[in-house]
Formats: C-alpha cells, structure tokens, sequence
C-alpha cells in the first residue's frame, strides 16, 4: 500500500527550483529491502565549514529531555521530534581547517590512511541501488591547504573527487541513457542518425577521410552495442517524470536544486549515500545574496575581526546553513515510501569539524543527529556528554548501527552510547566554590566562564561569581588563543590576572594563569 | 582501436623522386604569393632525385666511417642519432633536422669529438648541403588529413553552435581553482601531438569514452537551448529581436511551431558543419522533424539537433574540405577525372576554419561564412582584412591562452605557488604580455626585451623601482586576498625587467640554471637536446678547505665530455639568469657577491656576455635569426595542427628573411617586424593557403 504524498507541503517547504514528483508505482519495486531488514537505511551528511559562534551554537542548562533550543537551532526547532542533539563533541586541541575537515567524518585529523565513515558505510547499504554514493559540494577547490576541500575519502585515505552542478548530478543519476529507457531509446535514434549521415558523408569523402569516418563509426558501434547490452541486462525503472532542475543563479539556489536532487535520488532509491559540503573549510565565499559583502572566513574570525556588524554578518551565515539542513529535513519528512516518512529510514549527520571559528577550539563541536535510522536511533533528544568526546567514537556508534564490522575508527575503539536511549555518562554540574579576590592592579578568580551572549560585545568574557558582579575579561587576542578561553566556557576555572579600572568597573585586561576546577586542560597539539 | 593516422610519409612514397609539379597559376588565392619562392612555376619539371644520389655517393661513406660507430641504429646510437637511415631519401627529407645538426655540428668541428673531419671532408658536406639538399626542399602545402577537434576547439566551437558557452554550477570563491567549462570538465586533457601542441590531435583518435561524454555534453547544452530562458537563446539563434514586453517574450517559443523548428535546426546545421551542408543529409532530417508517428516535435527537435552536432562533420576538422585529386564516390559516378592537379588552393570554407581555429581556436562566425559561402575569401584584401578582424576580436586572447601557453610551457607556472590569486597574477603576467603584443601589433623584438611589464599588486614586489606609478589598489573591508587584474607599467628604473624571459613566473617555474637553460634552448632557440644519461648523479660539495659557489661545483660535476657536449648550450643561458632567485626575485648587488653569482658566459659560437642583458641583447642581434626561426616555426606548426615537415623548410625561411634584415652580412630580426605581420605572414604561407592531393 502506497501512501500519498502531500504535494503542496513539498512546494511550500521548498525555498528554490522544486522537482514536480514522481509516478510512485515505481517505488514499491525500487526500494527493496537491503541488508538492514525491512526498508533500507540511508545515510547523509551534511558538511557546516568554519564553525561557530559558540553563544549563538549552544544550548545552555537543559537535560535530555527537557532543554531550549539555542539561537541558530531556531530555524529547525520545528523538527525537534526528529532530532538528536550531540553536545560535548570534540578533541582537546586546536584544529586547523583541514584538520577539522578531515575529522568531521574521519574521527581524528590523522585518519589519513582510512575511509571516511560515509564511504566505508556506502559498501554496506548500497543493495540493489544504482549509485553506490554521491559526494557533493558547493565551490572549488582549495588549492592551499587541500584538505579544506574534503570530506569524504576512499579506502587510501585519499580525497573523492566532488560535484557541484545539481543539473549534472541530475542527468547521471536519471537522465542517463545507460541507465534510463527513454533516454535510451532516444540516444538509439541519434546514433542511427549520426551513422546515417555518417555513410553519406563517406560518399563525399577520399580515401584519407574513410578512415577517419571508419573509426568515428566504429566508437559509434561500441556505444551502441553497449546500451543494447544495458538494455538485456537492466529492465530498471526510473521515474521519468522528474523535472530536471533550473540552473542556479547563486549559492542558495544551487544548494536548493542540490536538496531536491538529493532528496529524489534518497526517495527513488538511486543511491542511498550522500556526503555535502556547504563550503570548504576554510571558505572565502562571499553571500551576497544576504547582503554580505565580506569574506566568511574572514567573519568567522569574529574575535580578531569584531565588530558588531561582522558578527551579524556572521550570524546570517550560520543561520542560512541552519536553514539548509531545515531545506534537507522538510524534504525527507514530506517525502514518503510503504513504510512511512522517508526520514524515517534515514540518519543524517549535520555539523562541522570545529567550535569556536576564531581559535578553532575542537570542543563542543556542532553535531546533529537527525532521522531514526529505522528505528535505532532515539531521537527528540539533547545528549550532553560530561566529557570531550571525540567524533570517531560516534563514527564508531554509526557503523554499527549500519551493521559495518569495525571495531576502531580513527583514534575511537568504543562507540558512544545513548543514540539508541541506552544508557550514557551525562554531563553534571559539580558542586564548587566560587570568590574573587582583588588586588593592586591583580585579581584571582575561581567562577564560571563564559562568553558574552550580548552581540555588541562576543569578544568579551566573563567570570561568574556568585552574589558578585561577573567579572568581565576584555583582553587581546594573544590571551584568548594562548589561554584558551573558548575552550574553557560553560566551566568552573580559576584565574589569576592583572585588572585595569574601566568606568568605575575593574575588567580583566592581561591574563597570568589559567586553570580548569574539574576537566581536562585543552591540549596545545594543533589537531 | 588501433586506428593511427596514416602519416604523410606514406603519402610521400616515392613522391619526391618522380613528382611533377604541374599548377594551374590561376587557381591559387592571391596569384599565389608562394610562386615567388621559386619552387612554384607553371609546368617546370623539377629534378629532385640528383641531391640523394650524390649523398650516397660522397657524404655517405664519409659518415659510414666516421661516426657510425657511435651513430647506427644497430649500435650505440648516442643521443638516439643514427645517421644509416640517411640512406634512405624519404627516411633523410623526413629527418631534415637532423641532416641539419649535422652540418651544423660538422660544420663546427664538434663531432667526431676527438678528432674532428678535415677541413676540406667539411667543405665537401658543406658544398652538398647547400648545393643539393637544401635546394631538394621544395615548398609544398601539406595534404589534408582530418582530425578531431581538441577539447578547447570543441568548447568553443559547442559555444558558437548554441550561443552561450557551456558552464558548470560551482562558486568560484576567492582562492579556489574551479573548472567552469562543462566540456574541460567532463573531457580528459588532449596530450600534445607530435607538435606540442594540443590542437594537434592526429595521433590521437576519438575514444569510445570520449564520444560519450560528448554526447552528455551536447545533451547539456540542449537542455539550457530548450529550457526556461529559449525565448533569449532561440531568438539569439535565429537572429530574432524579440520586440515584445518582456512577459509576452514568454509565449514567443512556448510551443515551437513547424517553422520554428526547421529554422532552429536548419541554423544548428550551418553552424556545425561550417560549410554548405550536403542536402541528402539536411533535408533527412528536416523531413523527419515533419514526420508524425513517435514523440512530439520538440522531442523530435532534440533527437535532430543532438545528431546534427555529434556528426563527425562537427566534430572534426578538415573533413568535408575540397581536395585536390579527391576520388569520392561522387566524383568516380559521374566519370570525372580529378586530373594531374596535386597542389590547390584550400576551398573557401576550409580557409576559414583554418583561419578561426588559428586565430580563435573557434568555428568560423558568421561573417566568415558568408564570405566563404559567397566565394570572396580568397580575394587577398578581404582575406587580409578578415585576418585583421579576427585578430581585433577579443577571441584573439586564445592565441596567448592556448597558443603561448603550450609553447611556452606557461602552464607550469600555476604550481609555483598555490595560493590561487598568487599563481593566478604570475600566470595572467605573460598571458596578458603576449596578448597586448598582438592586439596592439608590437615589435616581435619586445617579447624578448622591453621596458614595459603587465602587473598587479601580488607581482608588484618584482618591481620595486617602478611600482609606485600602479594606480593604488585596496582591498574592500572583509576580503582577506582576492585576484586582481593586470595593469601596464612602464619600467623605468627596474631594468632587470621587461619582455618574457625575465617574468617572475617564468623564473620560478624553472628553478634551477639547468631548467632555465634547457628551457630557453628548446623554448626560446628551438634547441631540441637528447635525453641526459641516467646516471649523471647529484653535485658534489665543495672539497675540504675549499668554498666554492654552485656554479663551479656544477662545471667540475660535468666536465666530462658526455655531460660537456650539451651543457656547453645549456649553462651559459641558464646561468646569466643566476640573479634571479628560485622565485624569480632579483638579487641584491650585495646578495648577488655574497653567493658568488657569476652570470658571464660564452656561448658555444664563442660570442661572450657578462649577464643577462648582454646575452639578450645577442639573442636580438647575432642569434636573432635563430630565435626568430623557431618563432616562426612555432606560430606555422600551431596555425597548421600538425608537425613542420621538409616540405615546409622553405616557407618557413620566406617568413623568415620578410622579418629580418642584413647587418654585416647576418641576418638580424628587423626591429620594425611586428607580431601581425608574423601572423599575416603565417596566414598567407603556402602550406596554411593549400592543400596536396
């Protein structure tokens, strides 16, 4: 039994070029069941580049149930249902561009001789799907450190080649006349016709030119003779209804059409892997479409480069790729198959390789979970570890849940509980004294710091005391970096440092030590 | 497949000695210009057999016991020279060149190493050279082979087809490298043919896998054709103005009507077989646009245009062309003899491709065409104003893009360095250069030398003298580094600068004075040098207690005489250039002491220089005529898609002494000859006019 789909939810959800949707009859002969019992399982991931604002990013306070949606999370919080929310996802140093990409679906930056997760999980789904996994992007390559540029890698480690272009994508995978019977047909009659004039151009032709015609009509013959042999062998029906999508004018167009083509291929079961980069790491692209005119790596460095227009700038960037995985999630929510949602047998992997853009902290990375995998994953959920976890025991949690026989990945050899609601190790608040001492010109603090969550002012920390006016840090950005200040927000520290008076206020201006109450110094490694 | 052109040797059989010229005067464009050099006359019979059978007679023997035993192909055959296929003729006109050296090296008293011929044996190869072999060179149009279009040919050729080039949706952001052409894209590079160039495809024939991706291509650019913006390009096609309010241009092609369709394709057609379309073959698919059974018309129109373009009379060149002597099947029907005529003028229509294909590595436009089709093109003054046009053109760029790129090897100046602006402003600096030669008919002598440069802010530093006269360059607020385009500027006070060789890229590129010497020799002076021995081994250091500079290191390295007989014309070039760093920067007066850089140098005819201006300065003087002959050569072997042959030694040579004077008895690159009257030459050349049967 085929249930229909709701059309006008489709178009309406969609910002760009929609695909008019296919005949179903197809579906039901398509989307065999794979490996994985009953419908197959798909697995997408979508590439967020140059981290975060953290204020903006995370969530504060809550628990697994019962927690609030952070500023950016606004555009999807109508998809909590189907979300689970991964916090306190990291490594412990700091993470160069290309490092933080690798890591995103490798586990750690030196990964470097292994599949990326997507990949090794391609093998185990592809059943009976056409395409074994489309690896996709929105830019060029990034010549200057060329691991901005990847995400997915084969099983030398080395980077697979991209695509853009969401018309090309879409004419391989369903307008291809290998593959599709209409076009198949059509391409018949052209190599008919191209032989045809081919003999009467032989007519006019000298010795010299037969032979060159000879062998023009011999590469014709093996494409001939190729799809007739594909024509025996493969009685595959695709939808040939699906409208081929418009060229794209700038970004979010090309993303949207890029969305459609990606949610159709899930849908018909073309493929059922797809890794997408929303831009390298690392990324110059300018959005001029909202009004940006500055460069987003250049925004992502909002503390050396504040201002408070820069980071609204910033902020409209990492909204605009929120909105996108919202684009991605209402697709695979209106589209259905037998079984339901097509969300439903999904899991998308939504986040990016670092926290903090400005001093690439690798703590508390933005990772989404979306879709319940069939049913083995819990979703409605916010897990915030009590410590660092790194991404390869996710990875790790990934494969096997797609039944993939691995038992280390990257630098992991135990996956991370609680996606399937078992039990995990939850992040607590532990009890601690707070107090602040002054001096001449020097202050010792032992509170809780955080970065300021006012706009006007995102390069300012403060220290929490309590029953104390916070302490506010404005230093430069040697002490930011060197101490790592965005590594240790949300946490209990202790700081000694010298203080200036500032309107009537004493503020931390030149840091002397830092240290953490309960965790682990952040490393130093550029990892 | 194993299908490998029939080379022109075969064609060539024999045909020296027994060929007899015949030509019809008036039958050549232009009362063939090329009759001036001699070889051409109404009815002379030309022996051409004596030249051989006296180098069998007396140089022969002489090599025979001198320099076999280094020089056989059945023995050591040094540097891959063997002189016993000398003895056959067609085997000695096809390896001109090295008939040449050999003169040359003989002449010099190089070879045999340890002891050299006698006077009087030199004279005596001499004498035969110049009286026999030289004059056996007759100028002859090479016959018609066709070829596949190169990728690059093929891109612009599809853009001149629809009306828009094909492009791939990706963001170009700052310092990415994207490849927006769908056909570079999805096409594999074209390896360099026996030329170098790319465009030179004979030896590459089209691929299965190829074909098919051509056929993606061609369907990608019907798609855009017939896709929501038709009105702009249908009406583009068929030379519509659409003079209705915009929203109305809507219902313009929403149907596409019977007429519609037959001009689309009837316009596709003239586009992409570049000449009169055979009328069996347009007509077919005319009438089978009509036809009624199977899918609706703009089905029908796809099916058509798809196979009006994938036809070989698209996707090669040369094909269709009228050709002397040609024994089509048309031509046995109607009991026609071809006659005795060998050479010919190239038909209308194949002079234009020539033409466009040189000049824009594109199809012919319109206007070309027409002219064609009228039959005016080979009328001189309209021949030569078309040239003038094209070069006019801003299509013109391809010559630097494609021509100079491959010549010059420029394309390795992108890995110098990768950041992408970078790379991008050392690159566009000779591009830029050599487009604003032509468009602006320049001197042929400022490539080599002038005092000028095309810059921008990432190459500014190697202009320090002169860079404050660049208009000022800022960044807009938030772009960490963008690519900026090139300016002029004049060099006054940086006279290190100025013409090609001394281009911070082209520098860097070559890093070490070996690369930069061989490049310069084979590149700038047309010196093709043997593969170096394998086991040559790395420069030793300095001995104990001794300091000495890499240059004296590396002639103690190669004193040997093996190394010696090619590094003697490698390391004076490369070495002048020792001033320059590794990336191309110029070294200060003290730096320069300090590392011991010694730029003299005397080249192998003895002429010495004390840097790298005074070598220019004998590259534009005494050894002008050498580095002005691979110039030409060069430009000639690019225009014609193929390798230069013994037949086109003379044509070569005419071009040759029209841009050069007598100083003193040697022959000096005029310092008036410009780059159009280089191309025009070219243009206007025997084998570029003609075709052989």
């Amino acid at each position: 039994m085929v249930k229909r789909i709701d059309r006008r939810r489709f178009l309406r959800d969609s910002i760009g070029p929609v695909l008019p949707l296919p005949f179903l009859h197809s579906m039901s002969t398509s989307a065999e069941a794979s490996n994985l019992g009953g419908n197959p399982v798909r697995f997408v991931t979508l590439f967020k580049p140059n981290g975060v604002h953290p204020p903006s990013w995370n969530i504060n306070g809550g628990t697994e149930f019962d927690f609030r949606m952070s500023p950016l999370m606004a555009p999807f919080a109508k998809h909590r249902d189907d979300l689970l929310i991964l916090d306190n996802m990291g490594d412990f140093g700091f993470s160069s561009h290309a490092n933080s990409t690798r890591r995103f679906l490798s586990g750690h930056h030196q990964n470097t001789k292994s599949e990326s997760v997507d990949q090794l999980v391609a093998d185990r789904i592809r059943g009976r799907s056409t395409v074994r996994s489309l690896e996709l992007t929105t830019e060029g390559l990034f010549p200057n450190q060329i691991g901005c540029s990847y995400i997915s890698y084969d099983s030398n480690g080395d980077p697979i080649p991209r695509e853009s272009d969401p018309q090309l994508v879409f004419d391989r995978l369903f307008r291809n006349p290998m593959r599709h019977p209409k076009k198949r047909e059509q391409f018949s009659s052209v190599l008919d016709r191209v032989m045809e004039d081919s003999q009467d151009l032989i007519r006019h032709s000298g010795a010299e030119d037969r032979q060159i015609l000879d062998q023009y009509l011999s590469v014709v013959r093996g494409t001939e003779k190729k799809l007739k042999v594909i024509a025996e062998q493969n009685p595959d029906q695709q939808p040939a209804t699906l409208e081929r999508p418009l060229a794209p004018a700038n970004l979010d167009e090309q993303v949207e059409a890029m969305l459609d083509v990606i949610a159709v291929a899930l849908w018909t079961d073309t493929t059922r892997c797809v890794s997408y980069m929303l831009g390298n790491s690392n990324s110059r692209m300018i959005f001029d479409f909202l009004g940006v005119t500055e460069q987003h790596h250049y925004l992502s460095h909002f503390f050396r480069n504040f201002s408070r227009p820069n980071l609204d700038a910033l902020l409209k960037i990492s909204l605009w790729h929120m909105r996108k995985f919202d684009s991605l999630l209402n697709r695979l929510k209106s589209l259905e198959d037998q079984s339901g949602r097509l969300l439903d047998h999904c899991v998308v992997l939504y986040g990016s390789g670092m926290g903090h853009s400005d001093n690439h902290t690798a703590t508390r990375i933005p990772i989404v979970l979306a879709g319940q995998g069939g049913g083995r994953i819990k979703t409605g959920r916010y897990l915030r570890y009590s410590e660092n976890q790194e991404l390869g025991r996710l990875h790790l949690s990934l494969l096997r849940l797609f039944d993939v026989d691995v038992s280390t990945f990257g630098d992991s050899n135990s996956p991370l509980p609680g996606l399937d609601g078992s039990p995990f190790d939850a992040f607590q608040e532990k009890q601690f004294e707070s107090w602040v001492r002054f001096g001449t010109g020097e202050v010792e603090v032992q509170g809780r710091l955080r970065l300021s969550e006012d706009l006007n002012e995102a390069r300012i920390f403060y220290v929490d005391v309590a029953g104390e006016p916070s302490l506010r840090i404005d230093v430069q950005f040697r002490d930011f970096h060197h101490f790592n200040l965005a590594y240790h927000c949300g946490t209990p520290i202790r700081l000694r440092a010298q203080v200036t008076e500032k309107n009537g206020q004493r503020v931390v201006t030149k840091i002397d030590s830092l240290d953490s109450l309960f965790g682990k110094k952040p490393g130093t490694a550029n990892g | 497949m194993s299908f490998k052109r029939t080379s022109s040797i075969r064609r060539d059989n024999g045909f020296v000695a027994r060929f007899l010229i015949v030509l019809f005067v008036a039958g050549l464009p232009f009362g063939c210009s090329s009759a001036s050099d001699g070889t051409f006359e109404s009815g002379r019979e030309v022996d051409t057999a004596g030249w051989h059978q006296r180098f069998l007679n007396e140089i022969f023997p002489l090599l025979r016991e001198r320099c076999f035993d280094c020089h056989w192909s059945s023995g050591e055959a040094e540097a891959g020279v063997e002189l016993d296929r000398l003895a056959s003729a067609d085997e000695a006109l096809k390896q001109y060149r090295l008939v040449d050296s050999v003169v040359r090296v003989l002449q010099r008293q190089e070879m045999p190493p340890d002891q050299p011929l006698e006077k009087q044996e030199v004279q005596q190869v001499v004498d035969w050279y110049k009286g026999s072999f030289r004059p056996a060179l007759l100028s002859l149009p090479g016959p018609l082979v066709a070829r596949r279009l190169s990728r690059h040919e093929l891109r612009y050729s599809l853009a001149s087809v629809f009306g828009f080039d094909l492009q791939v949706a990706i963001i170009e952001a700052e310092q990415t490298v994207v490849e927006k052409s769908l056909v570079l894209k999805l096409l594999p590079d074209d390896p360099p043919g026996e030329s170098g160039f790319t465009n030179d495809t004979h030896g590459n024939p089209l691929s299965e896998s190829q074909w098919e991706q051509i056929a993606t291509i061609v369907d990608s650019g019907i798609e855009t054709l017939l896709g929501p913006s038709r009105n702009i390009h249908l009406a583009e096609l068929l030379h519509l103005e659409l003079n209705v309010p915009a929203n109305k241009t809507a219902e313009r092609f929403q149907v596409i009507s019977g007429a519609d369709a037959e001009g689309i394709l009837r316009e596709v057609y003239r586009r992409a077989y570049r000449r009169t379309v055979p009328d069996s073959i347009q007509e077919r698919a005319i009438q089978r646009l009509d036809a009624s059974q199977g899918n609706g018309l703009e089905e029908r129109l796809r099916i058509e245009i798809k196979s009006a373009i994938l036809s070989p009379a698209f996707l090669y060149r040369g094909l269709l062309a009228d050709q002397p002597g040609k024994q089509t099947e048309a031509v046995r029907s109607a009991g026609v003899s071809s006659g005795e005529r060998a050479v010919e003028p190239c038909d209308d229509f194949e002079l234009a491709e020539r033409l466009s294909y040189f000049i824009w590595s594109e199809s012919p436009d319109e206007e070309l065409l027409n002219l064609a089709g009228e039959g005016l093109l080979h009328e001189r003054d309209l021949y030569l104003e078309q040239v003038e046009r094209l070069l006019d053109d801003p299509r013109s760029l391809r010559l630097a893009e494609h021509f100079a790129v491959e010549w010059l090897a420029l394309s390795e100046i992108e890995s110098v360095s990768n950041n992408p602006p970078v790379a991008h402003a050392l690159y566009r600096q000779p591009i830029d250069y050599f487009d604003h030669l032509i468009r602006e008919n320049r001197p042929i002598t400022e490539f080599y030398d002038s005092d000028y440069t095309f810059a921008n802010p990432h190459t500014a530093k190697f202009y320090p003298g002169d860079r404050g006269k660049m208009s000022a360059y800022r960044k807009q607020r938030g772009i960490e580094v963008e690519a900026v385009n090139n300016q002029k500027l004049d060099l006054e006070r940086t006279t290190e600068r100025g013409g090609i060789l001394t281009m911070p890229g082209v520098l860097a590129m070559n890093r070490g004075p070996v690369t930069r010497g061989t490049w310069m020799l084979e590149r700038i002076l047309g010196v093709h040098l043997p593969e170096p021995p394998a086991d040559v081994g790395q420069v030793p250091p300095s001995p104990p207690g001794e300091q000495l500079s890499f240059r004296e290191r590396f002639e103690l390295h190669r004193s040997q005489p093996s190394c010696k007989s090619c590094h003697k014309y490698i390391d004076p070039l490369g070495f002048a250039l020792e001033r320059y760093g590794r990336d191309g920067t110029f070294l200060s007066d003290k730096a320069a002491k300090e590392a011991k850089i010694d730029t003299s140098g005397i080249l192998p005819t003895g002429e010495r220089f004390a840097d790298f201006a005074e070598l220019q300065q004998l590259l534009l003087r005494e050894k002008s005529e050498g580095v002005l002959r691979h110039l030409v050569e060069r430009f000639l072997s690019y225009a014609l898609c193929r390798r230069l042959e013994w037949y086109d030694v003379k044509s070569v040579d005419r071009i040759v002494s029209s841009l050069s004077e007598d100083v003193d008895g040697v022959r000096y690159l005029s310092r008036d000859a410009s780059f159009r009257d280089l191309i025009r030459l070219v243009t206007e050349s025997l084998p570029f006019t003609h075709v052989r049967g």
